[in-house]
């Protein structure tokens, strides 16, 4: 570039500084968007990466419906891919401080493994004696348990835990564990105690689980597709073996039920047999004693008769009294030993009827061990990948959320920035164009011409990427790192950044920048000098007849103008538009968040508190509920909630399973037909129509595909498939529902379900006693406030509305900037024709009028425009923000609308405002030779 | 010495212009303004005697002031007495001077130090006179520039004795913008280009008034204070009693919109509008406008009467805008360089559409022009130079725009 061109194209920055400094400003926006966001992401990686590379977190975890023998863990071991392996040992159980401390938690008691699942010691150190344990952190916190504090843990009835020797403990250690990276992923918290802790004899040499860790390349990142590609490879790998040890497991634990069947058959039979001898005999012995009673009834009569024939004292009597003495005496040994034969008979009468007992007993035992035995059904295998870590797959969908949201909203504000540097230098160049048709005819080649504006565009480009660089890396990335760091338990505030990726917008700015001035100059640069050097004709010519006369010119005027700039207004538009699309859009999201949260927890969700228990009869718990409550007018019902594994289209996944009555269910969660937004009725949905099979939750059937009709298996609690099909889809946004009546359960599964919770309907909040007074009932295991809940959901979904608000706020940002330019623009190429207007004597409300008019009407259509696509746009980002468990309410938000539309009508105001200002300092003298 | 040399020098210079010259009204204007050159007067007027009337009329007056409106008794004031009497008054200072009398200059605000008035006086006949006032240097006038003043005199009565010379009685014409000691300045000083130095001037209803002068003369400056376009430093431009720069920016408006019509040096029409709608724009404005196709026809253009601006060649571009101005009826139209950039041809038949809208249509037309030939089209010719009047001019016949050629 020479000298004089190099001046003329810093004059030009000079001239246009407001343009400048709007795309400089514009580019910054939407660098410090794409990179913070981006930057965020990776950095969440980063420190996720950490936290499961030094916990050394487990690729795939395996559960079996049989335990897992050491055997198993051998064969796992040796399986191709696999790295190493460790079994588990797991229970569950309810802690509290054993002094001072009515609170209790319930907790998921662990094995301390030794090199997989790594937990890091924040206070004290790991339990090294059977009657130590190490918690987390926040556990510990909530019930103020330090190290060196004696605690409980009990099952629910007060023993020791199933499979634990004792319920005494030591704490050891305040510590994190790689299962829970996440403070906000609803999983029981973890309380860890040595091996040793569990009960051999109960337990026996098995385990829960096995955690395998996998060969993979050391820096692969757990939040890449890669990496979940590669645990899906040793999965399959593992698959075959599954099947194989299942069917040995499931053979070995047959077979051991048969040969005690087949023993006890062989007892029984004995046992029969014996019975049998001992019944004939004791038949035998009754004949004899019934024999033997007659002849003594016959004795006793003869001797009766004797005295009655001859009375005592009587000669013959006399006679006879020897006869009759000896006769009696016999009698009377006779009638002895017949007392002896019948209480021995007794006696064997007695041992037969209780080995009788015990026969049919034994019987009794033998046909429930056949009945077992038939209904054991197979061993299973669980494979559960890393997203079957809650912690994991909350920190994945963290992660690409926002590098996603990223993505989305910089492409919006790159391609609005595009936009304005087209008008921008559209316009400088349009303004120009006799001083280019001039520097053409002097023989300056194109590239020489098109320097000068690339010049202009690229330094606003540089410096808006340096601004947006460091306003990413330093402010964004920060903000949302502080954001999101309070949801997991590593340290997540160490910046990143990417430099290939820097290097990749850098170049993509550039590019896009130079591709801008390129669009916006070449085609006339292209034209003739000559062709410059005229005066452009409008590219709209109205029709009309010469002597037409009809309403004011004046307006008419504004539509020609629209019409006669078609790019212009086009680019106009279609600004406005992506600007207003990106406030709907945040707005929306804003919206969404709140009005999911409202919704979900206040309209779906009806009843107050759930109590979850063991209890057979649950009839009794509610009359002490009511009684604990205090109020008469309280409502609740037993249903049954269990979570369960269903596979849809060959995934496993994981659902809370609700039965019961429906109609009685519809009183506590509300069920929206996802299609029609209408209530279902028990097991009638809005069309009228009885509907039998299970309801499934809305985000299930949107990821899945699943509709009406569609089957898909659920399994029981022994993992036994079984097929079911969907009776409708309700509208769910936490959590994932399915919901079935008795009557189906009882169809599909052959049984009816055993209820273990209870809804409570109550309308006041239970205060501390009240509640510690339900958790306190015989068999109750946990009461679940959905105030917490909400709390809760609120507190995990809030993140997303604080990005919107981020988002709005860029987008807030960068809408003033380009309406500023816009009618900056505008105004400066109305300028002349204003002069004009003024001079001839229009007043200075018309000149605004017209001034702003074709902007007004520009801008009406583009916010149209904007609303249009800010509702798709909010939808597609609000898609973005949901997992599988979580879903938004995507609806049009009028109240999106409005606030969109009330900011870039203020902008407007405003910008016009700074904009007629010059119109009141028209030259008007700019038009005279002088 | 040197001053009759130089005095010498000048009647001789004014001899040969009265004898060459075929327009007597472009003859006295060089006449007065190489007189008061000479002498270093302030201002300078000749005074022309209409017999039938017996009206003295001001021809041709140079300063400041603007007398071309003037008509005296004659025998009234100092001018009339001269000429009544025919004989000279020399005034050389004029306080306490019992000969001399209140003259026009007086009149008009012009304080007059230093006095020569003398007839235009053939042996057989009286024609007017001729006044000069105030030295520039603040000297005297002398004898001997009495002595010049009354040969020049001689030489001007012989000639319109010959040429003839008889002011037109054209009534009291009516004042539509008074311009009063009009002065702008910009920042750097009053020499800047374009800056006015207290201008009087009138514009009179239904005359073509062109102010003529070099680049940075002060003529666009004019143009944009008459027209409301700007304010000035000092002074005032008076429409019907109003002072413009005490009006408010609608009130301004509204001047321009019922009271002025404006064509440029370029046509500045509305891009987006055609040649029909352009006018149609315009006549929006006002109440009783022309109908904007009998405009066009009168700039001879109903053909091009839906032709966009680009589609038209300057010419008819600057007809549209005259077109444009006239539809509005406004009482004053003011022209800024109309031919500029036209060639003699187009140029003269713009002149010819301007000089029709002022013969035939009754409008009042001030044009700026820097092209001296077409001050011969026009009533008066306002002469300024470095941002004061040099000269005011009637044309007593005014030559029609087609014989114009430059």
């Amino acid at each position: 570039m020479k000298v004089t061109q190099r001046k003329d194209s810093f004059r030009l920055i000079g001239e246009q500084k407001i343009s400048w400094i709007s795309i400089m400003i514009i580019v910054a926006l939407s660098v410090m968007a794409y990179l913070g966001l981006n930057f965020a992401s990776r950095s969440l990686e980063d420190s996720g990466n950490s936290f499961y590379r030094e916990s050394r977190f487990r690729d795939l975890e395996i559960s079996s419906t049989m335990l897992l023998t050491e055997e198993d863990i051998d064969r796992i071991r040796q399986c191709e891919g696999v790295k190493e392996v460790e079994g588990i040992c797991k229970s569950e159980g309810f802690l509290s401080k054993r002094v001072g401390g009515a609170d209790k938690r319930e907790v998921e008691i662990l094995s301390l493994t030794d090199n997989i699942n790594k937990n890091t010691v924040k206070e004290g150190r790991l339990p090294e004696k059977e009657d130590e344990c190490a918690m987390e952190e926040e556990i510990a916190g909530e019930l103020g348990i330090k190290v060196g504090d004696e605690v409980s843990l009990a099952s629910l009835e007060g023993e020791a835990p199933k499979y634990l020797k004792g319920k005494d403990y030591r704490v050891s250690a305040l510590v994190t564990t790689a299962e829970h990276a996440s403070t906000r992923d609803g999983s029981l918290p973890a309380l860890i105690v040595k091996r040793e802790a569990f009960d051999p004899e109960s337990l026996g040499p098995y385990f829960m689980e096995a955690l395998v860790l996998m060969e993979k390349p050391e820096n692969i990142s757990y939040f890449d597709r890669q990496y979940l590609e590669e645990v899906n490879k040793v999965t399959e790998s593992l698959e075959s073996l599954a099947r194989e040890r299942e069917r040995l497991r499931t053979n070995e634990v047959k077979g051991s039920y048969q040969s005690k069947i087949g023993e006890s058959e062989a007892l029984l039979s004995t046992g029969g047999d014996q019975l049998l001898e001992a019944k004939k005999k004791l038949d035998q012995d009754r004949k004899e004693l019934a024999e033997s009673e007659k002849s003594l009834d016959k004795m006793k009569a003869d001797l009766d008769a004797i005295l009655k024939q001859y009375p005592e004292g009587s000669s013959i009597f006399e006679a006879i009294r020897p006869r009759y003495e000896e006769s009696l005496s016999l009698y009377n040994k006779s009638l002895k030993e017949q007392e002896e034969k019948q209480a021995k008979y007794e006696s064997s009468k007695k041992d037969y009827d209780e080995k009788l007992k015990e026969y049919y007993r034994g019987k009794t035992n033998l046909e429930d061990s056949k009945k077992e035995l038939s209904e054991i059904g197979s061993c299973r295998w669980l494979l559960l990948g890393p997203k079957g870590n809650p912690s994991y797959a909350y920190t994945y969908s963290s992660v690409n959320n926002i590098r996603e949201l990223g993505t989305a909203f910089a492409i919006i504000f790159i391609l609005l920035g595009a936009l304005v540097t087209i008008v921008t230098t559209g316009r400088m160049v349009s303004e120009q164009r006799k001083a280019l048709g001039l520097l053409k005819t002097l023989g300056l080649y194109k590239r020489e011409m098109l320097l000068k504006y690339v010049t202009f565009s690229l330094s606003a480009t540089l410096s808006g990427i340096l601004l947006g660089f460091f306003g990413g890396t330093y402010f964004l990335q920060r903000l949302l790192l502080k954001i999101y760091g309070s949801f997991f338990i590593y340290d997540t505030s160490g910046l990143k950044i990417d430099p290939l990726l820097t290097v990749l917008v850098v170049t993509g700015e550039i590019l896009l920048s130079f591709l801008t001035v390129f669009f916006s100059c070449f085609g006339l640069l292209k034209k003739k000098a000559e062709k410059l050097m005229e005066d452009r004709l409008p590219s709209y010519r109205h029709k009309r007849k010469g002597g037409e006369q009809g309403s004011s010119l004046y307006f008419k005027l504004i539509f020609y103008n629209i019409m006669s700039a078609l790019k212009k207004t086009l680019i106009t538009i279609i600004s406005i538009g992506g600007v207003t699309a990106v406030l709907v859009a945040g707005f929306t999201m804003k919206g969404s968040v709140s009005k999911t949260l409202k919704y979900h927890y206040k309209d779906i969700i009806a009843y107050d508190y759930q109590l979850d228990h063991q209890m057979a009869d649950d009839k009794t718990l509610f009359e002490k509920i009511q009684e604990i409550a205090g109020k008469d007018s309280i409502k609740c019902d037993g249903f049954y909630d269990k979570e369960r594994y269903i596979n849809v289209k060959g995934e496993m996944i994981k659902a809370e399973l609700i039965c019961g009555s429906l109609t009685k269910l519809d009183s506590y969660i509300l069920r929206i037909d996802h299609k029609s937004g209408k209530e279902i009725s028990g097991d009638i949905d809005p069309s009228g129509e009885y509907c039998e099979g299970i309801w499934i939750y809305s985000r299930l059937a949107e990821s899945k595909g699943l509709n009406k009709g569609d089957e898909f298996l659920l399994y029981d609690d022994q993992l036994n498939p079984y097929a079911v099909k969907v009776a409708g889809v309700f509208e769910n946004y936490f959590g994932s529902r399915l919901i079935m009546s008795d009557d189906y359960y009882k169809k599909v599964f052959g049984q009816a379900p055993r209820n273990n919770t209870i809804f409570i309907k109550s309308g006041l909040e239970l205060e501390g006693e009240k509640l510690m007074a339900l958790l306190g009932l015989d068999g109750v295991s946990q009461v679940k406030s959905e105030g917490k809940s909400y709390d809760f959901g609120k507190r995990s979904i809030d993140i997303f509305g604080n990005i919107a608000l981020v988002m709005v706020a860029v987008a807030a940002v960068m809408s003033y900037l380009i309406l500023q330019n816009l009618i900056n623009i505008h105004m400066g190429q109305k300028k002349r024709e204003l002069t004009l207007m003024a001079i001839n004597g229009f007043y200075t409300k018309e000149l605004k009028l017209y001034g702003s008019g074709e902007f007004l009407v520009n801008s009406a259509l583009g916010m149209l425009l904007g609303l249009f696509l800010g509702s798709f746009l909010g939808r597609y980002m609000i898609g973005l923000m949901e997992s599988e468990s979580m879903e938004f309410v995507k609806n049009i938000r009028p109240e999106a609308w409005f606030f969109s539309v009330l900011i870039i009508f203020i902008f407007i105001l405003l910008a016009l405002l700074v904009g007629m200002k010059d119109i009141k300092k028209l030259d008007l003298k700019s038009l005279t030779g002088e | 010495m040197a001053s009759t040399k130089k005095n010498s020098k000048a009647v001789w210079m004014i001899m040969e212009e009265l004898l060459e010259v075929d327009n007597i009204d472009e003859a006295l204007d060089g006449f007065i303004s190489t007189l008061v050159k000479t002498l270093k007067s302030e201002a300078g007027a000749i005074w022309i005697l209409n017999k039938k009337t017996d009206l003295l009329h001001c021809m041709f007056n140079v300063g400041p002031l603007d007398l071309t409106d003037m008509i005296i008794e004659n025998g009234r004031g100092l001018e009339g007495r001269v000429t009544q009497s025919a004989s000279k008054v020399f005034a050389p200072h004029v306080e306490g001077d019992s000969d001399y009398e209140l003259s026009c200059f007086d009149e008009r605000g012009f304080t007059v130090t230093s006095a020569i008035c003398v007839p235009l006086t053939t042996p057989n006949d009286v024609f007017g006179c001729i006044m000069v006032a105030n030295r520039q240097d603040g000297d005297l006038y002398s004898r001997e520039d009495v002595t010049l003043c009354n040969q020049m005199a001689s030489l001007v009565a012989a000639t319109i004795e010959e040429k003839g010379l008889v002011p037109e009685d054209t009534g009291d014409k009516e004042v539509i913008v008074s311009v009063n000691n009009l002065t702008k300045e910009y920042a750097g000083g009053s020499n800047i280009k374009g800056a006015l130095r207290g201008i009087n001037l009138d514009i009179y209803k239904n005359e073509l008034l062109v102010i003529l002068g070099e680049s940075g003369c002060g003529k666009g400056t004019l143009f944009n204070l008459i027209g409301g376009l700007d304010e000035p430093s000092k002074g005032s431009v008076m429409v019907e009693g109003r002072e413009l720069s005490a009006l408010s920016d609608h009130e301004l408006s509204k001047y321009r919109r019922k009271y002025l019509g404006f064509v440029f040096s370029e046509h500045n029409l509305m891009p987006n509008l055609t040649a029909l709608e352009n006018i149609r724009f315009a006549a929006e404005l006002v109440d009783y406008p022309l109908m904007p196709e009998e405009a066009l026809s009168m700039v001879k253009l109903s053909e091009l009467a839906d032709n966009y601006p680009e589609q038209m060649t300057i010419e008819e571009g600057q007809r549209v805008s005259i077109a444009r101005a006239i539809v509005k009826k406004p009482r004053l139209i003011l022209a800024d360089e109309p031919t500029a950039g036209l060639d003699c041809k187009s140029g003269t038949e713009l002149l010819e559409i301007i000089e029709k809208v002022v013969r035939s249509q009754g409008a009042t037309v001030m044009m700026i022009t820097h092209n001296s030939e077409i001050a011969k089209m026009a009533d008066r010719v306002v002469k300024l130079r470095s941002g004061r009047i040099k000269s005011i001019r009637r044309n007593i016949h005014p030559i029609a725009a087609k014989e114009l050629e430059w």
